[in-house]
């Protein structure tokens, strides 16, 4: 019974009640995960694609007896591990990666004193991939078994983005949960020691609740910790055997809609600077273009203690995230490289506020000075080849320092860089720079293992080639960027993984309003007191330079987060299914495309009357706009894609047929297309209108979702405020919202997809697709 | 601490930026006080498979002097009798208050005598200026007889009548 254990520590009856809900939503999440695990027992439901299996735990060094409730039951036993000898349960890499270091221990419930303690000299074996424990004596011990984490996760990840929980619960209980800097292992022990038995998920769910909450209100409490953890899944039944060991699985719960808190490492700091390091020579010449650059950089990690020159955190490798600063002005006001070093502008300091959380994150991240590569240029070799050249030679000094003790900090970073893990961020033309960087490096063989790609309001104004990258790819554009004012960025995203072109990966794209250049760099920002800072914005609607980096820390840790460590909640994120925390009043219009689709029509080539698939479109004859938009024209002349103009002011229709071997959709999860508003008279600013998006059946049933098209939800209105930029939006609908009545719509036959718009109105269409 | 000194060293400086708030200052107008020309070699270039320059090729580099130059993300622009030129560009030096640009001319058809130059920050006509004076072939200097001869290049003169 909740509530049934009180801890000495309650103080009021509003701390009581706080406790109170606190505990209730853990146990719903106990329950929640215990009841999705049991459905996944059943089958790959709820997107748990892989069967339960139990954990094999094992005996090391002595011929232990087994025995396995079945593929059935919760926990694995081992009967008979004599006192002394070692146990192992295999851990992978992949789920350890998710845990704190110092969480990873095996828990014995001590049968003569009836308490819980974390057992001796448990620790984890990454090469192994195994956790490693004396056993405490004879007994039953029972695990929760790491083939089930993935389950645990997704069912606690499920639970932190759901709308109506993750913006008030979670971070309620996160905040509660979360104490130890150490992780949640040290807070269990001190919980449950004592404890007598049998105890029920419910009791323990209100005793972590109540010590965390005392342990977050202290003055000196470890408040800068505040990611979530919550206990992974408790079995409902009592235990009845007097020695219990439990993997505990624990998931970093972060909240999909702030992605930007920062994590449980302390952060660590150090800067690197060597002069006049190498020469940029072209291929085939011997005269650099740019010669004696320098390799300079501030460093974040995460750190065993906050400050200086600290150890690093931990025993494992952590991701590496380089970023690379645009063209600034070197010296104040100027392009000169002569004036005296303290007086740089330290254009690579700008991005400290996305390092420091993702130090906090787990990533060792590094910022840039491209100061020999910034107001300057060469003939023989452009900026941005030399940009994505210098990313590569400091890729190089971290495989060198991760490989031996070589740092210039006494081998600081020996065998703690995941330099499988790399991730690459640049601002403009350090944008442009770091994409070149990801380009080189494949097409020269050159085997970093760059893993992701975010551009910020980037150039794409190489003169000879277009970079384009193969691996996840985020833009970030300002609507209001008066610098890169051509939005030349934006057809990095088009080009990417473009249809049939393998191979494919996922590309992402967020479109903010309101937002300027320069304040994603704050020593660009005039508010910190840098010579030569601007604010390059023009119009209304402008959002404040804080704001404008709440939204990239937003956007680009959780982008790293999703794809160098693995944290799939993100998705949502990137889906534009998820509000995110404190940007409320941002416009901002999300684009994803996923690897796994269906091209029903990109409007790349061809005609009106036929789509990609080779499927009729016709009409219903009245648009009094219905026409392909070449490739770069207008309305989409800021893009490299086609489209199709569509214009209406009586209800109209449109449909594209899928042929009949491409009728069969069950393989995806979604239809999707981009859209945008033009300006037109048709379109007046913030008049509601809606069009309603069908999927239409061979046999004729038809089912409908609507949508809003005002601008300011789902379909983009051009920003009237920088010469009314025509830019496409993602609507992603998922093929369960398609139903006719309560039965759903039989997928292995859909005819065709019919848009149909009321009212009147006039906007851009592109890459109809079924997508996963 | 090293933040704390840089800003304290430059703090005096950001009244230079007092009216950036109100104005963009990106969208000014260039202040170009005269240019110079030479000819030059591209270097071969390569990128992985992709060979953008196979060898040596002989261009005309086009030097602009420009006052209070602030420099922004997108490439300054020169343009020919209107004509933009595409190809490298970018900052060659800076002496006071002078930014020396350079435009690399890779089409011999655009360098004719008497035309006019302007230039301006990427596509934005607003920071769009004449630069004083007007193109002459006789007044380019070539590269030397040895260098053209070395890297087996044309004369310019030569070179100009190639279309």
């Amino acid at each position: 019974m909740v509530g049934a254990t009180k801890t000495p520590l309650r103080k009021s009856t509003t701390a009581v009640r706080v406790r109170r809900l606190a505990a209730a939503i853990a146990i719903l999440f106990i329950f929640d995960a215990v009841s999705i695990g049991a459905r996944s027992a059943m089958g790959p439901q709820r997107g748990v694609s892989e069967p339960i299996t139990e954990v094999e735990a094992r005996e090391v060094g002595s011929a232990a007896t087994f025995r396995s409730f079945g593929k059935t039951g919760r926990f694995f036993r081992v009967a008979g591990v004599k006192m002394g000898a070692s146990i192992s349960v295999p851990m992978k890499a992949a789920d350890a990666a998710l845990l704190q270091p110092a969480s990873i221990r095996l828990f014995f419930l001590n049968s003569r004193t009836q308490s819980w303690q974390v057992v001796s000299q448990s620790k984890y074996d990454a090469r192994k991939e195994i956790i490693t424990a004396p056993a405490p004596g004879p007994g039953y011990y029972t695990a929760i078994g790491a083939s089930r984490f993935s389950e645990v996760f997704q069912a606690q990840r499920d639970l932190c983005i759901q709308p109506s929980r993750a913006r008030a619960s979670i971070p309620e209980i996160c905040r509660r949960i979360n104490c130890p800097a150490d992780g949640f292992a040290e807070a269990a022990q001190t919980v449950l020691q004592g404890t007598k038995l049998p105890m029920s998920p419910e009791e323990l769910a209100e005793r972590m609740g109540g010590i965390c909450e005392e342990c977050f209100d202290k003055p000196a409490g470890p408040s800068d910790f505040p990611e979530c953890q919550l206990p992974g899944v408790m079995d409902r039944q009592s235990f009845p055997d007097p020695s219990i060991i439990i993997v505990w699985p624990i998931f970093s719960c972060f909240d999909a809609a702030n992605g930007c808190t920062p994590g449980p490492f302390k952060v660590g700091q150090v800067d690197y600077d060597f002069e006049d390091e190498f020469d940029l020579i072209p291929a085939a010449s011997t005269t650099p273009a740019y010669p004696g650059v320098d390799v300079r950089a501030t460093v974040r990690y995460p750190a065993a203690a906050s400050g200086v020159n600290q150890p690093v955190a931990g025993t494992g490798r952590y991701p590496l995230i380089i970023f690379l600063h645009g063209n600034h002005v070197t010296c104040p006001c100027s392009c000169s490289h002569t004036c005296p070093k303290a007086n740089r502008i330290p254009n690579h300091l700008g991005y400290n506020y996305l390092l420091e959380v993702l130090a906090s994150r787990g990533f060792i991240a590094a910022s840039i000075d491209g100061f020999d590569v910034t107001c300057a240029g060469s003939a023989a070799m452009s900026d941005y080849e030399a940009r994505g050249r210098l990313v590569l030679r400091h890729l190089t000094k971290w495989k060198g320092w991760d490989a031996a003790a070589t740092d210039p900090w006494s081998g600081l970073f020996y065998n703690r860089v995941n330099m499988n893990m790399i991730g690459l961020s640049g601002h403009s033309r350090g944008g442009e720079g770091v994409v070149a960087a990801e380009v080189i490096n494949r097409t020269e063989a050159l085997g970093f293992q760059i893993k992701a790609v975010n551009a910020i309001a980037p150039t794409d104004q190489d003169p000879y080639i277009r970079y384009v990258p193969q691996v996840p790819y985020f833009l970030l554009l300002a609507a209001s960027d008066g610098d890169v004012s051509n939005l030349q960025g934006l057809r990095t995203y088009d080009r990417t993984s473009p249809a049939a072109t393998p191979p494919q990966s996922v590309k992402e794209m967020l479109w903010v309003h309101g937002a300027n250049h320069n304040f994603s760099n704050t020593v660009w920002t005039p508010a910190f007191g840098f010579a030569c800072a601007s604010d390059d914005g023009s119009g209304g609607g402008r959002i404040s330079d804080s704001l404008q980096r709440l939204v990239a820390c937003q956007s680009i840790v959780p982008f790293f987060r999703l794809f160098l460590r693995n944290e799939t909640g993100f998705r949502k994120l990137f889906l534009g299914d998820v509000t995110v925390e404190g940007l409320d009043g941002v416009r901002m219009f999300w684009t994803y495309q996923d690897p796994v689709r269906r091209e029903v029509d990109n409007f790349d080539s061809g005609g009106t009357g036929t789509n990609s698939l080779g499927g009729p479109v016709t009409t219903s004859g009245g648009f009094s706009s219905f026409s392909k938009i070449a490739v770069a024209t207008s309305p989409l002349n800021f893009h490299f894609t086609g489209g199709l103009l569509l214009g209406w002011s009586a209800t109209q229709t449109y449909t594209t047929e899928l042929p009949l071997p491409q009728r069969n959709v069950t393989g995806f999860g979604a239809l999707a297309l981009r859209v945008s508003q033009v300006i037109d008279a048709l379109n007046p600013v913030n008049t509601p209108r809606t069009f309603r998006v069908s999927l239409k059946t061979t046999s004729g049933t038809i089912s409908n979702v609507s949508f809003d098209v005002a601008g300011l939800q789902s379909v983009p209105y051009p920003y009237p405020d920088n010469g009314g930029k025509t830019v496409l939006g993602t609507i992603r609908i998922p093929l369960s919202s398609f139903r006719n009545g309560n039965v759903a719509l039989p997928l292995n036959d859909i005819q065709s997809v019919i848009l149909e718009f009321r009212g009147t109105g006039k906007i851009a269409v592109d890459d109809i697709q079924f997508t996963k | 601490m090293h933040r704390i000194r840089t800003a304290s060293l430059i703090l005096p400086l950001m009244f230079l930026s007092a009216a950036s708030a109100s104005q963009n200052p990106y969208t000014q107008p260039l202040k170009p006080k005269g240019f110079s020309a030479n000819a030059i070699a591209l270097p071969p270039r390569t990128i992985g498979k992709t060979v953008i320059r196979a060898k040596h090729s002989l261009a005309v580099e086009i030097r602009v002097e420009v006052e209070e130059y602030l420099p922004r993300n997108m490439e300054p622009t020169l343009m020919i009798d209107g004509v933009a030129i595409v190809g490298p560009s970018g900052v060659a030096g800076v002496e006071g208050n002078i930014t020396t640009l350079f435009f690399v001319v890779e089409k011999p058809e655009l360098v004719k005598d008497k035309a006019v130059l302007t230039i301006q920050m990427g596509d934005d006509e607003r920071t769009r200026a004449a630069v004083p004076g007007t193109l002459q072939r006789d007044k380019i200097k070539p590269l030397s007889l040895n260098e053209t001869k070395r890297l087996e290049l044309p004369a310019l003169t030569e070179w100009f009548r190639q279309r």
